[in-house]
């Protein structure tokens, strides 16, 4: 049985890696903060069935499938975030707006998989067998996928490979 | 120090996520309704049974009433007459009546007086 007050430590923890690894799927800031949210209060209204010793990595794989429905129904709909076009309005540099499309762009040129393991072994913290049990890959994959992921990010944006 | 530090630089997400999950996590807690008026529902449907029973009640009874109006005026006019049925100077003729245990006879006066047509 889940506590409310557990529920909040781990929305302490997690709602900055979170809110990373969302945004470089979502790329829009309402987004990423409705499917953290949504995330919790999915996870709060299965309390009875959710043991505090697995919590973070549930509302990990519970704000990934929401993520994942989000860009399904902005496919559907043909939607895109509006999150670039506001941050040149508001001022941003040319070339951080530049530099933003483009790592978006390469992002999106990987594999689901792939950026799914690099954006999780940055930002949540996760050990390599962790990120697997939330991704549903199989352990030994997560290194590999990382490793191949760094590579085609870096040559998609014109980086030193073993920079 | 991350790996890709410099291309995925750390984003701090907008404040009020947690009070927001709060707020969320609360108005869950609450009822939706306060607690009289989850009876409200029962009490209109009572109500409104009650008026139809109230409607339909003074309808069924007049209609009981006539039904047994009739029935006392059939029976009547089907009872024999008081002393029974006598045939003075009268002849009778028997008639079908497509039942074993029933007989019918067409009883005609031959005098003056007293015309009656009996079965």
């Amino acid at each position: 049985m889940l506590r409310e007050d557990a529920l909040y430590a781990s929305y302490r923890r997690l709602e900055r890696p979170l809110y990373n690894v969302l945004y470089r799927q979502l790329w829009q800031a309402e987004d990423c903060q409705d499917v953290i949210h949504d995330a919790f209060v999915r996870v709060w209204e299965r309390r009875a069935k959710v043991d505090e010793a697995t919590l973070d990595a549930l509302v990990w794989t519970t704000a990934l499938n929401l993520a994942r429905n989000r860009l399904r129904w902005r496919r559907l709909w043909r939607q895109a975030p509006l999150d670039e076009a506001e941050a040149m309005m508001e001022g941003a540099g040319d070339t951080d707006f530049l530099a933003t499309r483009r790592l978006r762009q390469a992002l999106r040129e990987l594999p689901a998989a792939m950026r799914d393991v690099l954006l999780l072994a940055e930002f949540s913290g996760l050990r390599g067998a962790e990120i697997a049990a939330v991704l549903g890959i199989p352990a030994g994959t997560v290194a590999s996928h990382k490793h191949h992921a760094m590579e085609r990010l870096k040559a998609l944006l014109g980086e030193p490979v073993d920079a | 120090m991350r790996e890709l530090e410099r291309l995925l630089p750390e984003l701090a997400p907008p404040p009020g996520g947690l009070a927001r999950l709060q707020h969320s996590l609360q108005a869950r807690r609450k009822p939706l309704r306060p607690l009289a008026w989850c009876w409200l529902p029962a009490a209109a449907g009572t109500c409104a049974l009650a008026l139809l029973a109230l409607a339909w009640l003074p309808g069924a009874v007049r209609q009981r009433e006539q039904t047994a109006a009739l029935a006392r005026v059939l029976r009547q006019a089907m009872a024999p007459p008081p002393g029974g049925i006598q045939v003075v100077h009268g002849a009778a003729l028997a008639l079908p009546s497509g039942q074993a245990d029933v007989r019918i006879y067409l009883v005609q006066t031959t005098a003056a007086g007293g015309d009656h047509d009996d079965r």
